[in-house]
């Protein structure tokens, strides 16, 4: 076939991220429980994990690192909110108190901006990381390649070059 | 590839050494030969017999050897002289080795022959040493007195050139070159020496019988008594008659006629001979060869018998004639001449002739008729010059059995191949090709089996170019041209540059020569040399194509022509045990040191290298080929340089893969989400933890 129709019949293939069945039945039965517990709280904590809904749509990457990183922070940041609303119960005075709280809100959001710092820094140490091991590999991979020209002689090099 | 442990000893290491002192300079600096170079003893042949080159002998010199004085320390009164002959032709081995020592009163004495070194050439040649002629020669006779009686020929002339042709024939060889310049009539009659030319290339062509007249006169080949009694018949001819007639006539009307009306008519034209001389000229200028007189002939006659000879009849085979070039022709070996003479004008028209329909019409030969239609036939519309060429040989071999075999511009009989191919290579004439197209195209073979005419003694040269005809076409060292030039000129020196200086005639001398020159030519001159390998096969005798399958894992050393060359050297050594060469083995370890570059493995290479001056002095070129002729050493260096690569091309790419720029932003990028959502996990729990714990109220 030639190179032009294999241009027309290439098809571009979207990775679409779906939840499989037993999350969704998790978040399903999670969801109703809280709405259950929480009531109108169920509301706030919705708000609260906005940051991670956000990102769920938007990370289209194979492991969903930003996703995970972001609504784990955002989640312990929402924990201290959940912990009140169990502790004194779903009451509008409870309520009242959690929502008019600053702290709350610093909290919730706060988190889920220290998980996408986290998730901006990490990457770069990692970097850092990589190279420095990778050079390592390459300097004992450089050795063994001069212990063969010195035994075989330039002709190896050569060869290698031809072959590649 | 190398063990984990020498690669660990290679790491101290980084480049291995590549050059290493082999010590084969110094080596061959402390060796002297024992063989010399040749140039010890000048102008002298077995210690007594000198050559004077400042005293050269014009009379006695021609075209192939040049006379100078010389002297016999062993008997200085003897007047001798020494004859040098030329290089680059092959000279007549076996009457030297035959009348070297033998002494007869009509014969010169040949003291002795042999290579000897000749400082006013500076190059050593067969150098023979002849007793000195005493008196004018016959030919001076001629020119100054003229005629003579008949009586006085048979007496002055016929009997002792009887007894010196009988004295030839029991010593297995004839003449070859009769002719008046070479007949002394001293007290005794004289025949002058015979072993400095080839036969027939001295003689005029009036003293050649028309089927060796045609030829080149180094294409003639070998004589035989026939043809010496043939010029005998001349000489006594121009004694009696003399030959001006003849001589005015020019080479090509005297050749016609004497194919027109045959030999005897040439000569004897309307004239009448004495009674007991008719015999005589109708036996020696018999037109056929097996016919013609011998020794023994001669004797009978001498003795005074008579054989009542019918005079041959005017040769007019055809009854009606076959008109070519305007002319009637009726005789087929004038045709066959004729079509010779105008062989560009013949191969345009021979297809039309109808000559097969002449041949059996009016020859009335109808096998000869059905050869000519086969042999058109199967050159068809051959459109290359050379298969049209082979085609006109074989027609005018068909039509001139008895005469020699015609090329273009070549003619020749098959044993004066050899010194003519000799010639012909020296000059670097074109005309090779052609004497190559006949040995390749068999025509010899062809041209022997069309009649039985003079041919007996062609047979061990047949039986020689059916051998080399397989050799010609290999382009092998030891085969190809110069094996053919070798093969069928036995005595011919080794043309190779570096020995031809030095005369070498067989593979010991030339390996003796080569111990010699090592020193001087070791080690930037190769032994690729087609020359050598020629001589040194061809005089060893190999028979087959030298490959060296130990080292087919290395072309590069399987197909080395020079290791070739040594090989074939080895094996002229090891047929002599006692042979120590070792000038030349170190000579052959330096070329082989070169060639081992072609090793992959440094370490291997090195350690040969190593080997190579303790082979060397063993003297042994087997020895020193050992070092590099190695199945083992050339498996292990090739599956070794595979793995090696293979390995080096592996590690090649794991080095780009580790280098590569987006991989380690896609490592990085993954191992850092990893990270990043490990870390918040914790933080995850640490938080739920302790949110739980306080729900709990811990």
């Amino acid at each position: 076939m030639s190179k032009e129709s294999e241009k027309k019949t290439k098809t571009v293939t979207v990775t679409v991220h779906r939840m499989s069945g037993r999350n969704k039945f998790l978040l399903i039965t999670i969801s109703l429980l809280l709405m259950a517990f929480l009531r109108t709280g169920f509301l706030i904590f919705l708000i609260g994990m906005l940051p991670s809904i956000v990102v769920y749509f938007f990370d289209r990457s194979e492991h969903h690192y930003t996703f995970r990183t972001i609504f784990s922070c955002n989640l312990a940041g929402c924990l201290p909110f959940l912990g009140h609303m169990f502790e004194y119960g779903p009451t509008n005075a409870s309520l009242h108190e959690a929502t008019s709280s600053t702290l709350t809100w610093v909290l919730m959001y706060g988190s889920a901006i220290m998980g996408g710092a986290l998730i901006a820094f990490t990457p770069q140490i990692a970097k850092t990381m990589i190279t420095g091991l990778h050079q390592t590999q390459i300097a004992r991979l450089q050795r063994s390649q001069a212990r063969i020209e010195a035994e075989w002689g330039k002709e190896v090099t050569n060869y290698s070059a031809k072959f590649n | 590839m190398a063990s984990p442990a020498r690669m660990d000893a290679l790491d101290a290491q980084v480049l291995i050494e590549e050059q290493v002192d082999t010590g084969l300079k110094s080596l061959l600096e402390g060796y002297r030969s024992p063989f010399g170079s040749g140039q010890e003893r000048r102008d002298e042949l077995n210690k007594h017999l000198i050559l004077h080159a400042e005293r050269p002998i014009p009379r006695l010199s021609h075209s192939y050897a040049q006379a100078y004085a010389a002297e016999d320390l062993h008997n200085a009164e003897r007047q001798i002289y020494a004859l040098v002959f030329e290089a680059g032709i092959p000279y007549r081995a076996q009457a030297i080795q035959e009348l070297t020592g033998f002494a007869h009163p009509n014969l010169s004495y040949l003291h002795g022959a042999g290579t000897v070194f000749c400082s006013h050439l500076g190059e050593a040649r067969m150098v023979a040493f002849v007793d000195m002629p005493e008196g004018n020669t016959l030919a001076d006779y001629l020119n100054t007195q003229g005629r003579m009686h008949p009586n006085v020929v048979k007496e002055k002339l016929l009997i002792p050139m009887g007894q010196a042709l009988t004295a030839l024939r029991e010593r297995k060889t004839c003449h070859g070159n009769l002719r008046p310049e070479i007949i002394y009539m001293g007290d005794t009659l004289l025949l002058g020496e015979c072993i400095s030319a080839p036969c027939g290339t001295l003689s005029h062509y009036l003293y050649e019988p028309p089927e060796r007249r045609q030829c080149q006169p180094l294409a003639r080949g070998e004589t035989t008594e026939k043809t010496d009694l043939y010029a005998l018949g001349v000489m006594v001819f121009d004694l009696m008659y003399g030959l001006d007639k003849q001589r005015d006539m020019g080479e090509q009307e005297f050749t016609r006629l004497s194919m027109d009306v045959g030999c005897y008519h040439a000569f004897a034209g309307t004239r009448e001979f004495p009674d007991v001389y008719t015999d005589f000229f109708r036996g020696v200028f018999n037109d056929n060869p097996n016919e013609r007189w011998g020794v023994d002939h001669l004797l009978q006659w001498l003795d005074g018998k008579r054989f009542n000879m019918i005079a041959p009849a005017t040769a007019k085979e055809a009854s009606r004639p076959f008109l070519f070039q305007g002319e009637n022709i009726f005789n087929r070996r004038v045709l066959a001449y004729q079509f010779h003479r105008h062989w560009r004008e013949t191969v345009k028209d021979i297809k039309h002739m109808k000559l097969d329909r002449w041949a059996d019409m009016s020859l009335h030969k109808p096998e000869m008729a059905e050869r000519i239609e086969r042999t058109l036939r199967i050159a068809g519309d051959a459109s290359t010059e050379k298969h049209v060429n082979d085609m006109m040989s074989r027609i005018l071999s068909i039509l001139d059995p008895c005469g020699p075999i015609r090329g273009v511009n070549i003619t020749l009989r098959p044993d004066g191949i050899g010194p003519l191919m000799a010639q012909l290579m020296a000059e670097g004439n074109s005309e090779l090709n052609t004497l190559m197209n006949f040995i390749e195209t068999d025509i010899s073979n062809f041209w022997s089996e069309l009649d039985d005419y003079n041919k007996a003694e062609q047979n061990t040269v047949l039986w020689k170019l059916q051998r080399v005809r397989t050799y010609m076409k290999s382009r092998a060292f030891g085969f190809g041209p110069e094996r053919l030039l070798y093969d069928l000129n036995p005595s011919l020196a080794c043309q190779s540059p570096l020995l031809k200086s030095l005369h070498i005639m067989n593979p010991n001398d030339a390996l003796k020569a080569l111990d010699g020159l090592a020193k001087q030519l070791a080690p930037d001159t190769s032994f690729m040399d087609r020359h050598l390998a020629a001589f040194v096969a061809s005089r060893s005798d190999i028979s087959k194509e030298i490959r060296l399958l130990d080292l087919s894992t290395i072309p590069a050393l399987a197909d080395n022509p020079e290791l070739v060359v040594l090989k074939i050297l080895a094996k002229a050594q090891a047929r002599n045990e006692r042979l120590v060469l070792v000038g030349l083995s170190t000579w052959a370890a330096m070329r082989v040191e070169k060639m081992l570059d072609e090793i992959h493995n440094r370490t291997i290479r090195r350690e040969m290298k190593q080997q190579l001056r303790a082979l060397a002095s063993t003297g042994s070129l087997n020895d020193v080929l050992s070092a590099v002729v190695n199945r083992d050493m050339a498996l292990q260096d090739h599956e070794g340089f595979a793995k090696a690569i293979a390995i080096f091309q592996l590690n090649q790419a794991k080095i780009d893969k580790l280098r590569n720029p987006r991989l380690i932003d896609k490592q990085a990028s993954d191992l850092g989400g990893k990270l990043a959502s490990t870390i918040s996990n914790f933080v995850l729990l640490i938080t739920g933890c302790f949110v739980f714990g306080r729900l709990l109220g811990l």
